[in-house]
């Protein structure tokens, strides 16, 4: 999306050509006539090459002159969906970074799968994002930042295995409502991504959100399927591949009851992850300025231009 | 504010040269008492339109303009020189530690003080910028990241403040709102342009020297005394000279680390700026000039064309006179 910081000029560009393009019609094109001039010189019918030449020339003129224009008006791009940021809304990604997601009952794999439902929930929620990754050990990846372009660089960085060989879902949970403690922002969401194999843990969460007494809305999105599974598992700190079958002790209907007695939004491979926070005065709105990228068009159409009055003037030496 | 841009003022003389041709072709068909005052204006208008392009391309811009904006969304960015020569000799430890402790301070005493939302950001350079901290809203996460950033934390030799201001500016919300402090020793390469980018934008730049003013052995990552080439022990110390020099170049503020006052009136920028949120202010920020600049010109090419066909006009009534 293209915005311009100074749209008021748009009016007195807009104004120009208007009178331009009258005074085009009522004086340009009502005479046609060959080159009288050419380098000094009359003739009266040019060869194809120089009316191709005049012709590009005006062409680029115009062109030129119009970027000038536009220009004038500061055009910035805002890279892929820009938004406003909802400074007073959290999210919180707690992604199951174990190796067990690297197996591909999920096409392609649970990892991959879990990365995108995050990517794509990051890029349509307009509230503050937040990342923790969890293996053995539970990692802050991502502080609660209204920067998409930096949460999705170190969602990006994370690898199954890179948090240690193991599943510690209450660890990573445990990190997340610290993290939700010791902010200020008004309404939060944590948004777990697993394939929960680590029973134990689950049957623990009621305990710690009573403990924390948070009013955040927790979802659990799991991912996977049972049975054996073909898995590729690439250790993130030795590089070595492991390849084999792998016996998933994924089930959904013991993850559904374990999570039952909390108020947990349960979702089993989901496509799109639907979490709904508040929308928020706009006052509380920021535009996430990572996405702006400043359209420099002076130069551009200042070559243009010169090119065009070179090919009309220095070549041809002006069509009267 | 990129003045090395007016090079190109050197096409006015082939505009000239090539415009006093045409003319010349004109008054060889005997037309110049008839159209004379049209062909004066295109190509005064033009040359006019051509001058002026250049000017904005070297994106001129007015120093002091009072502007009123509405104070929102305030980011402190903090921009951390963590290249080797940051491990010379500081007050107590090295530079490097020296810096976090400026830091550290700064943002706990501003916290004390004014308790109001605003973006805190961290970035380190080294031989490249990295985002330690994205903008968030509590302070305990650079604090957090002060504690474990050492050299050996980003790869690579070298001092890429270029690519750090790069990223600092992406981190701002709102540029006429903003302060970015830059803690570092001035033994980094040149980054003019991306200050004066900054300052363009309305960015409240402070620089903030370290590093012991005798010169000092610095350590590699490993800790070993870096030498050169001979053999002998690389020895560095706070370069004030470079550090005034961008200072100058980017219409910053300068403070030493040890100096109490700029601190102190650093912290009160940061506080002011806080305070200030919701509220519309008028202060002195830098006003970019290219757009009017490319207005203005647009213009002036678009009478060049308008004379251009009255000039066509009125040759053709000459010619359909004759025939």
């Amino acid at each position: 999306m293209i915005v311009f910081n100074n749209p008021e000029f748009g009016v007195i560009v807009l104004l120009v050509v208007a009178v331009q393009i009258t005074m085009f019609l009522k004086y340009g094109k009502r005479y046609r006539i060959s080159f009288e001039i050419y380098n000094g010189k009359k003739f009266k019918n040019p060869p194809i090459y120089i009316n191709a030449i005049y012709c590009i020339g005006c062409v680029l003129m115009v062109l030129g002159w119009l970027l000038i224009g536009i220009s004038a008006l500061d055009p910035v791009k805002f890279v892929s969906n820009a938004k406003k940021i909802n400074t007073n809304n959290m999210i919180l990604y707690i992604l199951d970074a174990s190796p067990s997601m690297s197996a591909s009952d999920i096409s392609p794999t649970r990892f991959t799968k879990a990365v995108t439902l995050i990517e794509q929930s990051a890029k349509s929620s307009n509230a503050l994002h937040a990342l923790i990754a969890f293996g053995k050990d539970a990692l802050l990846v991502c502080p609660p930042t209204p920067q998409t372009d930096i949460f999705l660089e170190r969602l990006h960085a994370i690898q199954p295995g890179i948090c240690g060989d193991g599943t510690n879902i209450l660890a990573a949970l445990k990190s997340a409502l610290v993290q939700i403690t010791t902010t200020n922002i008004h309404e939060s969401a944590i948004v777990l991504l697993s394939d929960g194999e680590d029973y134990e843990s689950i049957s623990q969460f009621s305990a710690l959100f009573d403990t924390f007494a948070i009013q955040s809305a927790v979802y659990f999105a799991a991912i996977g399927k049972g049975g054996d599974i073909p898995v590729l598992y690439t250790d993130p700190f030795t590089k070595e591949e492991t390849t084999g079958l792998y016996r998933s002790q994924f089930n959904e209907e013991k993850l559904k009851s374990a999570l039952e007695s909390t108020s947990i939004t349960f979702f089993v491979n989901p496509e799109f992850l639907d979490i709904s926070l508040s929308q928020g005065s706009e006052t509380h709105k920021i535009i996430d300025a990572s996405m702006e990228i400043k359209i420099n068009l002076l130069p551009f159409a200042v070559g243009m231009l010169l090119v065009g009055w070179f090919m009309v003037f220095g070549i041809i030496g002006g069509k009267i | 504010m990129y003045p090395n841009n007016l090079y190109m003022l050197i096409i006015v003389i082939p505009y000239i040269l090539i415009m006093n041709r045409y003319k010349k072709n004109i008054n060889a068909v005997r037309l110049f008492s008839i159209t004379g005052a049209y062909l004066q204006s295109m190509i005064i208008c033009g040359l006019l339109g051509l001058v002026l392009l250049v000017i904005g391309m070297t994106e001129p811009i007015v120093p002091a303009y009072k502007k009123t904006t509405v104070i929102r969304n305030t980011s402190i960015v903090f921009v951390l020189d963590v290249s080797n020569s940051m491990t010379m000799k500081g007050s107590k430890t090295t530079a490097l530690d020296d810096a976090k402790e400026y830091i550290t301070r700064l943002l706990l005493l501003q916290e004390s003080k004014q308790n109001t939302d605003c973006f805190y950001s961290l970035i380190a350079f080294k031989g490249k910028a990295v985002v330690l901290v994205p903008a968030v809203q509590e302070t305990g996460y650079i604090i957090d990241a002060l504690t474990w950033v050492q050299p050996a934390s980003i790869s690579g030799a070298g001092s890429a403040l270029a690519d750090a201001l790069a990223l600092a500016k992406s981190a701002v919300h709102e540029p006429e709102s903003a302060v970015l402090i830059i803690c570092t020793d001035g033994n980094s390469s040149s980054a003019d342009r991306e200050l004066i980018e900054l300052y363009t934008l309305g960015i409240e730049t402070y620089i903030v020297g370290f590093g012991s003013e005798s010169p000092s052995v610095i350590t590699n990552s490993d800790g070993n005394i870096i030498r050169d080439n001979t053999g002998k022990p690389i020895q560095l110390r706070r370069n004030r000279q470079q550090l005034l020099l961008w200072v100058k170049k980017g219409h910053a503020h300068y403070c030493d680390f040890e100096d109490s006052d700029s601190f102190d009136k650093l912290l009160k920028e940061i506080l002011s700026l806080k305070k200030a949120q919701g509220l519309a202010v008028t202060r002195e920020k830098p006003l970019q000039l290219k757009q009017f600049i490319a207005l203005i010109s647009y213009c002036l090419l678009a009478i060049s064309y308008s004379s251009y066909l009255l000039l066509h006009k009125h040759y053709m009534e000459f010619l359909c006179g004759k025939d």
